[in-house]
């Protein structure tokens, strides 16, 4: 099954960055750096996705206890975080060229920094934890903490730097540009698919060793 | 647009330099995993009956 | 329902007991008011305060040494219960967690509408700030605020002692969850502060107070009940 998806995914990617390259037309204003804007916004996508699952697995272990769910938090969580990192990473190579400037204190970008802030602090709460079901309690209560918190954040971010808003509101894309964005988005998913599947294995496989070393010291 | 193609480049480039060095991890620590099963079962295959 | 009257009195109870010892010891009050005298000392140094820079950054420097001083506050939350296995006694009678989290909570919050109130007079000594009746809406900015950050803060406190991160955990989830009550914070101090600027006509409700105001409430109000839900998992053993 991970072989087909890793297929798959090589397959995605290599249509996504020929789409990217390509496919895609050179935006009149901004030239070719635009095209940072494919993966930029589809990995912000992902970590959006991600910190969602974080919610549902910190949701789900807190009714069920099942270590499961508190793997797919963990996880969910680890790649939300990589992702902001490139979104955080992407925004300012592509604000510099245009904007003059790497970073300003405008809307999205800043609610994507509190956010990855946010769930850094989760990561931390889970690797600075004693290893055991009360750290995994624990994790589980911030990561739901954090997902109602961020559509707080967004809000109150857009109130208060509205005129800072880099971001364009509703943006015209050409529809060569519409389908690379949508080639990218469903690279991603395939990448954010094959990624959980991995490190979810990884960890379950980590677990059951832990479970064995212990009965086997016995 | 020459410095445009530069970020670009160092975008895209970053991306899947990070993508690598990530699975890179994934495979690595898998790898350690087995071995320690390994040398579990090799242990646990040591210990004789009598125990 | 015979739970709601009693989770209350228990609330209640549990608060008093609180604020009685506190009252005695007076052992989180006054340094959390000698702390924002520092801070604000600091500040002092830090930027060029007084004149035009007050408005701006006023209300900043305000709310910032509020939210430090509430980080070493909170970090105390638990501390009577933390020996003696008080906790566990308490955890163990027939009382609702949930009475823990309110009674903690609300101590809290007056704690910091305490520190507040006692450091305004201080605030508005190295600001020259002109007392006057618009200054009244600053009280309900320092409840709701107060109320916003003991919220979330006592739900993290019941955590931090649990960790190797110890004291380092409360700051590090405290703050970034805080933000969006902050920034609330700080633009309604700023409009109410504004109002007293020599020259301006005095509004006792700058209209834009009202979002800012709502936007603390609603902070408030869903933290507090999500904090006090998830409080059950957290204070369990």
């Amino acid at each position: 099954m991970t072989r087909i998806l890793a297929v798959i995914l090589s397959l995605a990617m290599l249509a996504a960055v020929g789409a990217v390259f390509l496919h895609a037309p050179t935006e009149v204003q901004m030239g070719d750096v635009q095209r940072i804007f494919y993966f930029h916004v589809s990995s912000a996508l992902s970590a959006a996705a991600c910190y969602f699952l974080v919610f549902l697995g910190s949701v789900l272990y807190l009714r069920t206890r099942k270590d499961r769910w508190d793997r797919f938090a963990g996880v969910s969580a680890e790649l939300g975080v990589l992702f902001s990192a490139f979104v955080l990473f992407s925004g300012p190579l592509w604000a510099r060229p245009i904007w003059g400037v790497f970073w300003r204190w405008e809307p999205r970008l800043t609610t994507m920094l509190i956010t990855f802030a946010l769930y850094v602090a989760y990561l931390m709460v889970r690797s600075y934890g004693d290893p055991g079901e009360r750290t995994q309690r624990f994790a589980a209560v911030v990561g739901i903490v954090a997902f109602v918190n961020v559509p707080l954040v967004h809000y109150s971010i857009n109130m208060w730097a509205a005129d800072q808003q880099l971001h364009p509101p509703k943006v015209e894309l050409d529809p060569a540009m519409q389908q690379t964005k949508l080639i990218c988005y469903l690279a991603f998913g395939c990448l954010v698919t094959l990624l959980m599947r991995l490190r979810l294995n990884q960890e379950r496989q980590a677990a059951r060793l832990q479970a064995l070393a212990t009965t086997t010291h016995q | 647009m020459d410095t445009g193609l530069t970020y670009l480049a160092i975008a895209y480039g970053g991306f899947f330099i990070a993508l690598a060095g990530y699975l890179f991890r994934i495979v690595r620590r898998d790898g350690e995993l087995q071995a320690s099963v390994d040398s579990l079962e090799a242990r646990a295959g040591d210990n004789t009956p009598g125990k | 329902m015979n739970d709601v009257p009693g989770i209350w009195t228990h609330a209640r109870l549990l608060l008093r007991k609180d604020l009685m010892t506190e009252w005695r010891t007076k052992e989180r009050l006054s340094p959390m008011v000698f702390f924002v005298l520092l801070v604000l000392l600091v500040y002092n140094f830090a930027f060029e305060l007084g004149g035009a820079a007050l408005w701006e950054i006023g209300p900043g420097v305000l709310w910032s040494s509020f939210v430090f001083a509430s980080l070493f506050g909170l970090q105390r939350t638990f501390a009577a219960e933390s020996t003696n296995d008080c906790l566990d006694a308490l955890l163990a009678a027939p009382v609702e967690r949930g009475a823990l989290y309110l009674a903690k909570m609300m101590g809290n919050v007056l704690f910091l509408v305490g520190v507040q109130l006692l450091t305004l007079p201080l605030f508005g000594l190295f600001f020259n700030l002109t007392p006057g009746l618009y200054l009244l809406p600053l009280l309900v900015v320092f409840l709701l605020g107060s109320a916003s950050v003991a919220s979330i803060g006592t739900l993290f406190a019941a955590m931090a002692s649990h960790s190797r991160l110890r004291e380092f955990l409360l700051p590090l989830l405290v703050l970034p969850v805080l933000i969006p009550a902050l920034i609330s914070c700080v633009a309604a101090t700023g409009f109410i502060l504004a109002a007293g600027i020599p020259g301006r006509a005095v509004q006792f409700w700058p209209e834009e107070l009202t979002l800012h105001v709502g936007m603390l409430a609603l902070f408030a109000v869903v933290f507090s009940t999500l904090a006090w839900m998830l409080f059950d998992f957290v204070i369990e053993e």
